[in-house]
Protein backbone atom coordinates (compact mmCIF):
# COMPACT_ATOMS: atom_id res chain seq x y z
CA UNK A 1 0.00 0.00 0.00
CA UNK A 2 2.81 2.38 0.90
CA UNK A 3 4.55 1.51 -2.36
CA UNK A 4 1.36 2.36 -4.21
CA UNK A 5 1.14 5.75 -2.58
CA UNK A 6 4.78 6.45 -3.27
CA UNK A 7 4.38 5.69 -6.96
CA UNK A 8 1.35 7.93 -7.04
CA UNK A 9 3.25 10.83 -5.51
CA UNK A 10 6.20 10.31 -7.81
CA UNK A 11 4.05 10.46 -10.91
CA UNK A 12 2.35 13.64 -9.78
CA UNK A 13 5.64 15.27 -9.00
CA UNK A 14 7.17 14.36 -12.35
CA UNK A 15 4.29 15.76 -14.33
CA UNK A 16 5.24 19.47 -14.13
CA UNK A 17 8.83 18.59 -14.97
CA UNK A 18 7.57 16.89 -18.05
CA UNK A 19 6.17 20.18 -19.26
CA UNK A 20 9.49 21.94 -18.74
CA UNK A 21 11.49 19.43 -20.73
CA UNK A 22 8.96 18.39 -23.35
CA UNK A 23 10.19 18.25 -26.93
CA UNK A 24 8.15 20.70 -28.96
CA UNK A 25 9.83 20.08 -32.30
CA UNK A 26 7.11 17.87 -33.83
CA UNK A 27 3.85 19.31 -35.04
CA UNK A 28 1.07 17.76 -37.08
CA UNK A 29 -1.90 19.08 -39.01
CA UNK A 30 -4.56 17.50 -41.17
CA UNK A 31 -7.16 18.55 -43.68
CA UNK A 32 -10.22 16.82 -45.06
CA UNK A 33 -10.72 17.55 -48.73
CA UNK A 34 -14.39 17.70 -49.64
CA UNK A 35 -15.52 17.39 -53.23
CA UNK A 36 -18.60 16.36 -55.10
CA UNK A 37 -19.88 15.32 -58.46
CA UNK A 38 -23.29 16.63 -59.23
CA UNK A 39 -25.94 14.00 -59.57
CA UNK A 40 -27.51 14.43 -63.00
CA UNK A 41 -30.31 16.93 -62.84
CA UNK A 42 -33.71 15.38 -63.45
CA UNK A 43 -34.15 17.00 -66.83
CA UNK A 44 -34.45 13.78 -68.75
CA UNK A 45 -36.91 10.99 -69.05
CA UNK A 46 -36.77 7.97 -66.80
CA UNK A 47 -39.95 5.96 -66.75
CA UNK A 48 -40.47 2.37 -65.76
CA UNK A 49 -43.63 0.38 -65.81
CA UNK A 50 -43.66 -3.02 -64.16
CA UNK A 51 -46.60 -5.29 -64.95
CA UNK A 52 -47.66 -8.90 -64.99
CA UNK A 53 -48.00 -10.45 -68.38
CA UNK A 54 -51.65 -11.23 -69.04
CA UNK A 55 -52.17 -9.83 -65.58
CA UNK A 56 -55.35 -11.00 -63.97
CA UNK A 57 -56.35 -11.25 -60.36
CA UNK A 58 -58.49 -14.28 -60.98
CA UNK A 59 -57.24 -17.73 -60.09
CA UNK A 60 -59.39 -19.21 -62.83
CA UNK A 61 -57.63 -17.36 -65.62
CA UNK A 62 -54.97 -19.56 -67.09
CA UNK A 63 -54.16 -17.90 -70.38
CA UNK A 64 -50.77 -16.38 -69.85
CA UNK A 65 -49.88 -16.43 -66.24
CA UNK A 66 -50.80 -13.24 -64.39
CA UNK A 67 -50.26 -12.67 -60.73
CA UNK A 68 -52.41 -15.61 -59.59
CA UNK A 69 -52.61 -18.94 -61.29
CA UNK A 70 -53.86 -22.41 -60.55
CA UNK A 71 -51.10 -24.96 -60.88
CA UNK A 72 -53.60 -27.81 -61.15
CA UNK A 73 -54.64 -26.31 -64.48
CA UNK A 74 -51.28 -25.16 -65.71
CA UNK A 75 -47.86 -26.14 -64.55
CA UNK A 76 -44.85 -23.98 -65.24
CA UNK A 77 -42.56 -26.81 -66.15
CA UNK A 78 -40.62 -24.60 -68.57
CA UNK A 79 -39.60 -20.98 -68.28
CA UNK A 80 -42.65 -18.76 -68.74
CA UNK A 81 -42.66 -14.99 -68.87
CA UNK A 82 -44.57 -13.69 -65.89
CA UNK A 83 -43.72 -10.00 -65.64
CA UNK A 84 -42.17 -7.24 -67.71
CA UNK A 85 -40.40 -3.96 -67.08
CA UNK A 86 -40.84 -1.30 -69.72
CA UNK A 87 -38.10 1.34 -69.62
CA UNK A 88 -38.07 4.72 -71.31
CA UNK A 89 -34.95 6.71 -70.54
CA UNK A 90 -32.54 9.33 -71.79
CA UNK A 91 -31.33 10.21 -68.32
CA UNK A 92 -28.08 9.52 -66.49
CA UNK A 93 -25.26 7.21 -67.43
CA UNK A 94 -26.70 3.81 -66.68
CA UNK A 95 -29.66 2.19 -65.01
CA UNK A 96 -28.96 -0.72 -62.68
CA UNK A 97 -31.90 -3.02 -62.13
CA UNK A 98 -31.69 -5.53 -59.31
CA UNK A 99 -34.05 -8.45 -58.88
CA UNK A 100 -34.44 -10.26 -55.59
CA UNK A 101 -36.19 -13.56 -56.06
CA UNK A 102 -37.72 -15.79 -53.43
CA UNK A 103 -39.22 -19.29 -53.35
CA UNK A 104 -42.96 -20.00 -53.14
CA UNK A 105 -43.93 -20.04 -49.48
CA UNK A 106 -46.88 -21.98 -48.08
CA UNK A 107 -49.19 -19.37 -46.54
CA UNK A 108 -50.43 -21.80 -43.88
CA UNK A 109 -46.98 -22.95 -42.89
CA UNK A 110 -44.11 -20.65 -43.81
CA UNK A 111 -41.54 -23.38 -43.29
CA UNK A 112 -42.89 -25.21 -46.33
CA UNK A 113 -41.51 -23.78 -49.55
CA UNK A 114 -41.52 -24.74 -53.19
CA UNK A 115 -38.34 -23.99 -55.13
CA UNK A 116 -38.61 -21.70 -58.13
CA UNK A 117 -36.28 -20.80 -60.98
CA UNK A 118 -36.15 -17.34 -62.53
CA UNK A 119 -34.39 -15.71 -65.43
CA UNK A 120 -34.42 -12.18 -66.76
CA UNK A 121 -34.15 -11.54 -70.46
CA UNK A 122 -34.66 -8.91 -73.12
CA UNK A 123 -35.67 -9.15 -76.75
CA UNK A 124 -32.82 -8.94 -79.22
CA UNK A 125 -31.98 -5.27 -79.39
CA UNK A 126 -31.29 -3.66 -82.75
CA UNK A 127 -29.98 -0.28 -83.69
CA UNK A 128 -32.51 2.53 -83.85
CA UNK A 129 -31.92 5.53 -86.07
CA UNK A 130 -32.23 9.01 -84.73
CA UNK A 131 -31.54 12.57 -85.77
CA UNK A 132 -31.17 12.47 -89.54
CA UNK A 133 -29.64 15.75 -90.61
CA UNK A 134 -27.31 17.46 -93.04
CA UNK A 135 -24.06 18.43 -91.39
CA UNK A 136 -22.04 21.59 -92.06
CA UNK A 137 -20.23 19.94 -94.96
CA UNK A 138 -23.36 18.89 -96.79
CA UNK A 139 -23.05 15.29 -95.73
CA UNK A 140 -26.08 13.29 -94.84
CA UNK A 141 -25.58 11.94 -91.35
CA UNK A 142 -27.47 10.22 -88.64
CA UNK A 143 -27.00 8.80 -85.20
CA UNK A 144 -28.09 5.38 -84.19
CA UNK A 145 -28.33 3.83 -80.78
CA UNK A 146 -29.09 0.49 -79.25
CA UNK A 147 -29.65 -0.64 -75.70
CA UNK A 148 -26.89 -2.61 -74.05
CA UNK A 149 -27.39 -4.94 -71.12
CA UNK A 150 -24.64 -6.11 -68.83
CA UNK A 151 -24.52 -9.06 -68.60
CA UNK A 152 -25.90 -9.63 -72.05
CA UNK A 153 -29.42 -10.96 -71.60
CA UNK A 154 -30.58 -10.54 -75.19
CA UNK A 155 -29.58 -13.91 -76.60
CA UNK A 156 -31.64 -16.98 -75.91
CA UNK A 157 -28.80 -18.75 -74.18
CA UNK A 158 -27.65 -15.84 -72.06
CA UNK A 159 -28.99 -14.63 -68.80
CA UNK A 160 -28.46 -16.16 -65.43
CA UNK A 161 -30.92 -18.81 -64.36
CA UNK A 162 -31.51 -18.38 -60.67
CA UNK A 163 -32.95 -21.29 -58.75
CA UNK A 164 -34.25 -20.36 -55.35
CA UNK A 165 -34.76 -23.24 -52.99
CA UNK A 166 -34.93 -21.41 -49.69
CA UNK A 167 -32.89 -18.22 -49.30
CA UNK A 168 -33.65 -15.26 -51.53
CA UNK A 169 -31.20 -14.57 -54.35
CA UNK A 170 -30.36 -11.38 -56.17
CA UNK A 171 -29.25 -10.70 -59.74
CA UNK A 172 -28.46 -7.35 -61.33
CA UNK A 173 -28.61 -6.01 -64.85
CA UNK A 174 -27.04 -2.75 -65.96
CA UNK A 175 -28.76 -0.95 -68.80
CA UNK A 176 -26.87 1.51 -70.98
CA UNK A 177 -26.81 2.50 -74.65
CA UNK A 178 -24.29 2.23 -77.42
CA UNK A 179 -24.21 4.94 -80.06
CA UNK A 180 -22.74 5.48 -83.50
CA UNK A 181 -22.76 8.29 -86.03
CA UNK A 182 -22.82 7.59 -89.71
CA UNK A 183 -22.08 10.09 -92.48
CA UNK A 184 -22.93 9.72 -96.15
CA UNK A 185 -19.29 10.12 -97.12
CA UNK A 186 -18.91 6.65 -95.58
CA UNK A 187 -16.96 8.06 -92.71
CA UNK A 188 -18.26 6.64 -89.52
CA UNK A 189 -17.16 6.50 -85.97
CA UNK A 190 -18.40 5.46 -82.61
CA UNK A 191 -19.14 8.32 -80.19
CA UNK A 192 -18.03 5.84 -77.64
CA UNK A 193 -19.15 7.03 -74.25
CA UNK A 194 -22.18 4.78 -74.13
CA UNK A 195 -24.09 6.80 -71.58
CA UNK A 196 -27.81 7.06 -71.83
CA UNK A 197 -27.82 10.83 -71.63
CA UNK A 198 -26.10 11.02 -75.02
CA UNK A 199 -29.51 10.32 -76.49
CA UNK A 200 -30.29 13.97 -75.94
CA UNK A 201 -33.83 14.71 -76.97
CA UNK A 202 -34.46 11.11 -77.97
CA UNK A 203 -35.68 8.41 -75.63
CA UNK A 204 -34.61 4.78 -75.75
CA UNK A 205 -37.25 2.20 -75.01
CA UNK A 206 -36.61 -1.37 -73.90
CA UNK A 207 -38.38 -4.18 -72.17
CA UNK A 208 -36.97 -6.67 -69.72
CA UNK A 209 -38.89 -9.83 -68.93
CA UNK A 210 -38.89 -12.00 -65.87
CA UNK A 211 -39.59 -15.69 -66.42
CA UNK A 212 -40.51 -18.35 -63.92
CA UNK A 213 -40.27 -22.14 -63.81
CA UNK A 214 -41.23 -24.70 -61.19
CA UNK A 215 -39.89 -28.21 -61.67
CA UNK A 216 -42.48 -30.94 -62.18
CA UNK A 217 -41.22 -32.89 -59.19
CA UNK A 218 -41.84 -29.92 -56.89
CA UNK A 219 -45.58 -29.86 -57.53
CA UNK A 220 -46.05 -33.21 -55.84
CA UNK A 221 -45.45 -31.87 -52.36
CA UNK A 222 -47.80 -28.90 -52.64
CA UNK A 223 -50.80 -28.93 -50.37
CA UNK A 224 -54.13 -28.49 -52.15
CA UNK A 225 -56.25 -25.39 -51.56
CA UNK A 226 -53.36 -23.52 -49.96
CA UNK A 227 -51.91 -20.35 -51.42
CA UNK A 228 -48.22 -20.29 -52.22
CA UNK A 229 -46.71 -16.86 -52.64
CA UNK A 230 -43.36 -15.85 -54.02
CA UNK A 231 -41.96 -12.35 -53.78
CA UNK A 232 -39.89 -10.58 -56.41
CA UNK A 233 -38.38 -7.28 -55.36
CA UNK A 234 -37.24 -5.06 -58.21
CA UNK A 235 -35.13 -1.99 -57.52
CA UNK A 236 -33.81 0.46 -60.08
CA UNK A 237 -31.04 2.98 -59.68
CA UNK A 238 -30.04 5.63 -62.18
CA UNK A 239 -26.37 6.47 -62.12
CA UNK B 1 -3.99 9.13 7.78
CA UNK B 2 -1.63 11.83 8.94
CA UNK B 3 1.00 10.45 6.61
CA UNK B 4 -1.42 10.57 3.71
CA UNK B 5 -2.40 14.17 4.51
CA UNK B 6 1.25 15.10 4.75
CA UNK B 7 1.97 13.43 1.42
CA UNK B 8 -0.89 15.27 -0.31
CA UNK B 9 0.28 18.57 1.16
CA UNK B 10 3.79 17.96 -0.14
CA UNK B 11 2.41 17.14 -3.57
CA UNK B 12 0.33 20.31 -3.68
CA UNK B 13 3.25 22.43 -2.55
CA UNK B 14 5.46 20.79 -5.13
CA UNK B 15 2.93 21.50 -7.84
CA UNK B 16 2.75 25.15 -6.89
CA UNK B 17 6.53 25.39 -6.72
CA UNK B 18 7.01 23.61 -10.02
CA UNK B 19 4.47 25.80 -11.78
CA UNK B 20 6.09 28.93 -10.40
CA UNK B 21 9.53 27.68 -11.36
CA UNK B 22 8.33 26.95 -14.87
CA UNK B 23 6.95 30.46 -15.20
CA UNK B 24 10.16 32.01 -13.91
CA UNK B 25 12.40 29.99 -16.18
CA UNK B 26 10.11 30.73 -19.08
CA UNK B 27 10.23 34.48 -18.42
CA UNK B 28 14.04 34.56 -18.15
CA UNK B 29 14.41 32.61 -21.40
CA UNK B 30 11.99 34.99 -23.05
CA UNK B 31 14.08 38.02 -22.14
CA UNK B 32 17.35 36.39 -23.08
CA UNK B 33 16.14 35.28 -26.48
CA UNK B 34 14.78 38.71 -27.23
CA UNK B 35 18.22 40.21 -26.66
CA UNK B 36 20.28 37.66 -28.52
CA UNK B 37 18.22 36.20 -31.34
CA UNK B 38 15.45 38.64 -31.99
CA UNK B 39 12.50 36.32 -31.55
CA UNK B 40 10.27 35.93 -28.59
CA UNK B 41 10.52 32.26 -27.84
CA UNK B 42 11.07 28.91 -29.40
CA UNK B 43 8.20 27.74 -31.50
CA UNK B 44 7.36 25.00 -33.94
CA UNK B 45 4.02 24.67 -35.64
CA UNK B 46 2.23 23.64 -38.80
CA UNK B 47 -1.32 24.58 -39.60
CA UNK B 48 -3.57 24.06 -42.60
CA UNK B 49 -6.79 25.98 -42.99
CA UNK B 50 -9.43 25.00 -45.56
CA UNK B 51 -10.97 27.75 -47.61
CA UNK B 52 -14.71 27.33 -47.50
CA UNK B 53 -16.82 28.02 -50.57
CA UNK B 54 -20.00 29.21 -48.92
CA UNK B 55 -21.84 30.16 -52.08
CA UNK B 56 -25.05 28.21 -52.58
CA UNK B 57 -23.97 26.59 -55.81
CA UNK B 58 -20.31 26.36 -54.82
CA UNK B 59 -19.46 28.80 -57.58
CA UNK B 60 -16.89 30.85 -55.69
CA UNK B 61 -14.11 29.51 -57.89
CA UNK B 62 -11.83 28.47 -55.04
CA UNK B 63 -12.09 26.60 -51.76
CA UNK B 64 -14.03 23.55 -50.55
CA UNK B 65 -16.08 21.72 -51.58
CA UNK B 66 -15.55 21.68 -55.32
CA UNK B 67 -16.95 19.88 -58.33
CA UNK B 68 -14.58 17.14 -59.50
CA UNK B 69 -15.88 17.64 -63.04
CA UNK B 70 -14.83 21.31 -63.04
CA UNK B 71 -12.10 22.55 -65.38
CA UNK B 72 -10.37 24.24 -62.44
CA UNK B 73 -9.37 20.85 -61.00
CA UNK B 74 -8.67 19.07 -64.28
CA UNK B 75 -5.14 17.99 -65.11
CA UNK B 76 -2.54 20.38 -66.48
CA UNK B 77 1.10 19.79 -67.25
CA UNK B 78 2.08 22.35 -64.63
CA UNK B 79 1.13 20.63 -61.41
CA UNK B 80 1.76 23.72 -59.31
CA UNK B 81 -1.51 25.12 -60.61
CA UNK B 82 -4.97 23.86 -59.82
CA UNK B 83 -7.75 25.03 -57.58
CA UNK B 84 -6.79 26.85 -54.40
CA UNK B 85 -8.46 24.89 -51.59
CA UNK B 86 -6.54 25.79 -48.45
CA UNK B 87 -3.71 27.79 -46.95
CA UNK B 88 -0.97 26.40 -44.78
CA UNK B 89 1.53 27.91 -42.39
CA UNK B 90 4.79 26.54 -41.07
CA UNK B 91 6.89 28.28 -38.46
CA UNK B 92 9.84 26.87 -36.59
CA UNK B 93 12.93 27.84 -34.70
CA UNK B 94 14.01 24.22 -34.91
CA UNK B 95 15.29 24.58 -38.49
CA UNK B 96 16.25 22.76 -40.56
CA UNK B 97 12.83 21.14 -40.61
CA UNK B 98 11.46 18.05 -42.31
CA UNK B 99 7.98 18.12 -43.85
CA UNK B 100 6.21 14.85 -44.54
CA UNK B 101 2.85 14.91 -46.31
CA UNK B 102 0.57 11.94 -46.84
CA UNK B 103 -2.71 11.90 -48.70
CA UNK B 104 -5.46 9.41 -49.44
CA UNK B 105 -7.32 9.30 -52.76
CA UNK B 106 -10.74 10.88 -53.02
CA UNK B 107 -13.43 8.31 -52.34
CA UNK B 108 -17.19 8.43 -52.56
CA UNK B 109 -19.29 7.43 -49.58
CA UNK B 110 -19.71 3.87 -50.81
CA UNK B 111 -15.96 3.65 -51.46
CA UNK B 112 -16.68 2.26 -54.91
CA UNK B 113 -14.52 4.84 -56.64
CA UNK B 114 -10.99 6.00 -55.84
CA UNK B 115 -9.75 9.17 -57.53
CA UNK B 116 -6.11 10.23 -57.42
CA UNK B 117 -4.89 13.79 -57.43
CA UNK B 118 -1.96 16.11 -56.94
CA UNK B 119 -1.63 18.64 -54.16
CA UNK B 120 0.78 21.53 -54.46
CA UNK B 121 1.97 23.13 -51.23
CA UNK B 122 3.67 26.43 -51.87
CA UNK B 123 6.04 27.97 -49.36
CA UNK B 124 7.82 31.28 -49.04
CA UNK B 125 10.01 32.31 -46.12
CA UNK B 126 12.34 35.21 -45.45
CA UNK B 127 16.11 34.78 -45.61
CA UNK B 128 18.48 36.80 -43.40
CA UNK B 129 22.03 38.03 -43.69
CA UNK B 130 24.73 37.72 -41.03
CA UNK B 131 23.38 40.72 -39.20
CA UNK B 132 19.90 39.19 -38.98
CA UNK B 133 18.45 41.60 -41.48
CA UNK B 134 15.92 40.20 -43.91
CA UNK B 135 17.65 40.13 -47.27
CA UNK B 136 15.61 37.96 -49.66
CA UNK B 137 13.07 35.16 -49.65
CA UNK B 138 13.09 31.49 -50.50
CA UNK B 139 10.02 30.34 -52.42
CA UNK B 140 9.17 26.90 -53.70
CA UNK B 141 6.59 24.17 -53.65
CA UNK B 142 5.99 20.55 -52.75
CA UNK B 143 3.86 18.51 -55.13
CA UNK B 144 2.33 15.42 -53.57
CA UNK B 145 0.56 12.63 -55.49
CA UNK B 146 -2.19 10.76 -53.65
CA UNK B 147 -1.01 7.42 -55.03
CA UNK B 148 2.46 8.01 -53.59
CA UNK B 149 4.03 8.11 -57.04
CA UNK B 150 5.46 11.60 -56.63
CA UNK B 151 8.77 12.57 -55.11
CA UNK B 152 7.46 15.39 -52.96
CA UNK B 153 6.14 13.51 -49.98
CA UNK B 154 9.12 14.60 -47.87
CA UNK B 155 11.11 17.81 -47.98
CA UNK B 156 13.80 19.32 -45.76
CA UNK B 157 13.93 23.09 -45.47
CA UNK B 158 16.68 25.11 -43.86
CA UNK B 159 17.34 28.78 -43.46
CA UNK B 160 21.06 29.51 -43.39
CA UNK B 161 22.35 33.08 -43.35
CA UNK B 162 22.83 34.61 -46.78
CA UNK B 163 26.15 35.88 -45.43
CA UNK B 164 29.00 33.58 -44.60
CA UNK B 165 28.74 32.93 -40.89
CA UNK B 166 26.44 29.87 -41.18
CA UNK B 167 23.88 31.24 -38.78
CA UNK B 168 20.63 29.20 -38.81
CA UNK B 169 17.48 31.29 -38.78
CA UNK B 170 13.85 30.35 -38.13
CA UNK B 171 11.57 29.38 -41.00
CA UNK B 172 8.30 31.24 -41.21
CA UNK B 173 6.09 30.58 -44.24
CA UNK B 174 2.73 32.13 -43.61
CA UNK B 175 -0.63 31.36 -45.28
CA UNK B 176 0.69 30.00 -48.55
CA UNK B 177 -1.49 28.31 -51.18
CA UNK B 178 -2.48 24.66 -51.24
CA UNK B 179 -3.72 23.75 -54.71
CA UNK B 180 -5.58 20.70 -55.96
CA UNK B 181 -5.46 19.01 -59.36
CA UNK B 182 -6.76 15.64 -60.57
CA UNK B 183 -4.65 13.04 -62.30
CA UNK B 184 -4.92 12.99 -66.08
CA UNK B 185 -8.23 11.12 -66.34
CA UNK B 186 -10.11 10.78 -69.64
CA UNK B 187 -13.49 12.40 -70.00
CA UNK B 188 -15.19 9.02 -70.28
CA UNK B 189 -13.58 7.92 -67.01
CA UNK B 190 -14.78 11.06 -65.28
CA UNK B 191 -18.27 10.53 -66.58
CA UNK B 192 -18.28 7.00 -65.20
CA UNK B 193 -17.75 8.28 -61.65
CA UNK B 194 -21.00 8.22 -59.74
CA UNK B 195 -22.50 11.46 -58.54
CA UNK B 196 -22.30 12.26 -54.87
CA UNK B 197 -19.97 13.40 -52.11
CA UNK B 198 -16.25 12.61 -52.07
CA UNK B 199 -13.68 13.01 -49.31
CA UNK B 200 -9.98 12.58 -48.77
CA UNK B 201 -7.58 13.15 -45.88
CA UNK B 202 -4.32 15.05 -45.96
CA UNK B 203 -1.86 14.74 -43.08
CA UNK B 204 1.21 16.91 -42.57
CA UNK B 205 4.00 15.99 -40.19
CA UNK B 206 6.39 18.81 -39.40
CA UNK B 207 9.58 17.74 -37.62
CA UNK B 208 12.24 20.08 -36.32
CA UNK B 209 15.89 19.28 -35.92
Amino acid sequence: MRIGRAVCCLLVLLLPMGFVFSNNSISNASLTIEAFKEIPTPEGVFEVNVSYLDGSGSKSTISGIGSRFDVTKRKLSSLTKVFSIAIRSNYGNTVEISFRFGPFVNQMNNSKVVPASYIVSADSQDWSDWNLYWDDYGNYAYYRFKPVFTPNITSSTSGQLVTVTNEEKTVSVVYSVDGQRYVSSSVSYDPGDGVISQLGENVMESTIYGSLMIADSDYDGMEPNVDYVSTVVISMEVR
Amino acid sequence: MKRLSLCISIVLLSLVFSASAFALVHDETLTSQLDLLGFIREYHMVEIQPIVDETAGHTQGYGLPFDIMGSDVSYRDDQTLGRKIATWTIASTYAPVTIRISTTPLENLGKTVSIDYYLCFRYNYAKFDDAGVSSESSAGFIVVASDGSGAGEELVLENVSTGGNGQIYPIISNSQDVRFMLFDYSQSTKESWPGGYYTSTVTIEFVGS
